[in-house]
């Protein structure tokens, strides 16, 4: 495989990561904890594009935006159902995680009984012919994987940056009680939050569908490549999360060029454990401190 | 203006005030000093629904508000300013003031505005500098706005003069009297520094675990230093 090849396809696995790592960490700095069912939403996108076309009929872009629709209210779901009342009980960080990871189990199997754990695909009909740039092929997919990606980032971006409800979701994230105290209704801020980073999960899990076809379990090594470039990025910074992902995606890319790419994986642990150990607040981190009124 | 009777809340099991009666009279300011750890900081976040309200009532403006969550509050005009310089650190002096005044439209918002520029021109030239970079002095400056923004008619301060120097603190204190007067704000204020706040306030409560252990004039306390001296053991 040649180094543009490769380049062009650490780049596409970044986009996909940075993806799945903003929505997470959008959701983990309003609620501090790891939202692993984030994961089975990645998973939900690409099904409800599977159950709206392949087994409903209805057109592929049409099956797409409405599985967009469903990935946001698939994550509010999980977030009003569960997490809401546990916190309302005063749950603790490490409860709504164990929560999180019950869930996510729970919604794999269903998947994998409605669906089957057989490798389903939304390509058919797909034109598959490469684009020749730089002597290199890439493919129609890679292009709106990067390009999607590159300008949701930006929009989110600009979003938390210039909208109400976006400058209200980063007082949540930087201190909850002020925000509070300032009249926001954090329950309303986190719902938004889930919306919105449930709907770039299920973006990812679609664009991943349409690469590379889906399985059940597709959500689980998609959420721990996010969890990753998040912590290697920081939390907190949407260009920190960013590179977290290019970082992780060059690495795992060029890591595996001369060699199986059954390391990739392994590389991105190591790339973990190296952050965790030596840089535990990441490239563009915070540090995270506790108060109270 | 604001009512409070038998007040009782707590964290989790464990109870914190037992009754708390007080009233903040319109137009006044009405102080609220005690020892550390006796509830003061208690009594203005269950007021205000920051926490819940086990047992008694908050009455504003003859309705009960007791448990009707912040949001409610600050958008029937009353302000918050808790304890600590608290200011949204990641975010712009800007930015927080816009998060102040959320629920504003957007014109209202720019002429509120330009009044907190006009109380506090330091904020004005670090307006687009991270709040975390202010001096303790100015955080507590942005704190104050970022509440009175709203133009509150009822404004919960619980020690806006914490941490401050001895200069900052007659500067806050004017402020805080300006604002009563000017801005026609009620004020209930938590204080610590007794002398200054004694010198600010209309009428003086003492909240001594979780009770109120005085209440009366501050002319009161300033002539019998002995009285000042027992509430605070
Ligand atoms: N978040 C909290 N959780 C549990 N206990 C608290 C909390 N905040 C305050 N307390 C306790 O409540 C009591 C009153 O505290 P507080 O109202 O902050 O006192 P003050 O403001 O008068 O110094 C103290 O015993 C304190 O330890
Ligand atoms: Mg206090």
């Amino acid at each position: 495989m040649s180094l543009t090849q490769t380049l062009v396809n650490s780049l596409s696995a970044a986009a996909v990561y940075a993806l799945v790592a903003l929505g997470f960490a959008l959701i983990y700095n309003t609620v501090r904890f790891f939202h692993f069912a984030h994961g089975i939403v990645f998973t939900g996108g690409a099904y409800f594009v599977f159950l709206l076309k392949v087994w409903l009929g209805f057109p592929l872009f049409f099956s797409i935006i409405v599985a967009i629709g469903l990935s946001a209210i698939l994550g509010c779901l999980i977030e009003i159902s569960i997490y809401r009342r546990l916190r309302h009980k005063g749950a603790s960080s490490l409860i709504l995680l164990l929560a999180s990871l019950g869930v996510y189990v729970v919604l794999q199997n269903i998947v994998s009984m409605v669906f089957g754990d057989d490798i389903k695909t939304i390509r058919s009909g797909m034109v598959e012919e490469g684009i020749n740039i730089l002597g290199t092929k890439v493919t129609p997919i890679q292009i709106a994987i990067i390009a999607v990606s590159l300008s949701l980032l930006v929009s989110c971006f600009l979003f938390l940056k210039y909208t109400k409800i976006g400058q209200s979701m980063r007082a949540v994230a930087n201190d909850p009680e002020l925000a509070c105290a300032s009249g926001i209704e954090s329950d309303r801020v986190i719902l938004a939050t889930f919306a919105l980073g449930s709907a770039l999960a299920g973006i990812a899990g679609i664009l991943v569908a349409l690469d590379v076809d889906m399985s059940p379990t597709m959500g689980m090594n998609a959420l721990m490549m996010g969890v990753v470039a998040v912590i290697i990025g920081g939390v907190g910074s949407i260009p920190g999360v960013a590179l977290g992902a290019l970082l992780l995606g060059m690495a795992q890319h060029l890591g595996v060029w001369k060699i199986s790419s059954q390391w990739q994986d392994a590389i991105a642990f190591v790339i973990l454990l190296i952050f965790l150990l030596f840089r535990p607040q990441g490239f563009l981190g915070r540090k995270i401190k506790k108060v109270t009124i | 203006m604001l009512n409070v009777e038998e007040l009782e809340t707590g964290y989790g099991k464990k109870q914190v005030l037992f009754g708390i009666n007080l009233e903040a009279v319109e137009g006044k300011i009405t102080a609220i000093i005690g020892p550390n750890g006796s509830g003061k900081s208690t009594a203005l976040k269950s007021i205000f629904g920051l926490i819940p309200v086990w047992n008694g009532n908050v009455i504003y403006n003859g309705e009960p508000i007791a448990n009707r969550g912040t949001r409610a509050n600050v958008n029937d005009g009353i302000g918050f300013v808790p304890q600590g310089n608290r200011v949204f650190d990641e975010m712009t002096v800007l930015e927080n003031l816009e998060i102040g005044g959320l629920h504003l439209r957007r014109d209202r918002f720019k002429e509120e505005l330009k009044k907190m520029w006009g109380l506090f021109p330091e904020l004005e030239k670090r307006k687009k500098q991270n709040a975390g970079k202010l001096s303790g002095g100015e955080k507590q400056m942005l704190a104050l706005s970022r509440a009175l923004i709203m133009t509150p008619k009822m404004l919960l301060m619980d020690e806006p003069s914490l941490g401050l120097s001895p200069k900052l603190v007659t500067f806050m204190m004017g402020h805080i009297r300006k604002i009563n007067h000017e801005f026609g704000a009620t004020v209930l204020i938590v204080e610590q520094k007794v002398r200054e706040v004694l010198d600010l306030c209309d009428r003086v409560y003492s909240i001594k675990l979780g009770k109120v252990a005085f209440e009366g004039s501050p002319e009161e306390l300033q002539k019998d230093k002995g009285k000042l001296k027992h509430l605070f053991l």
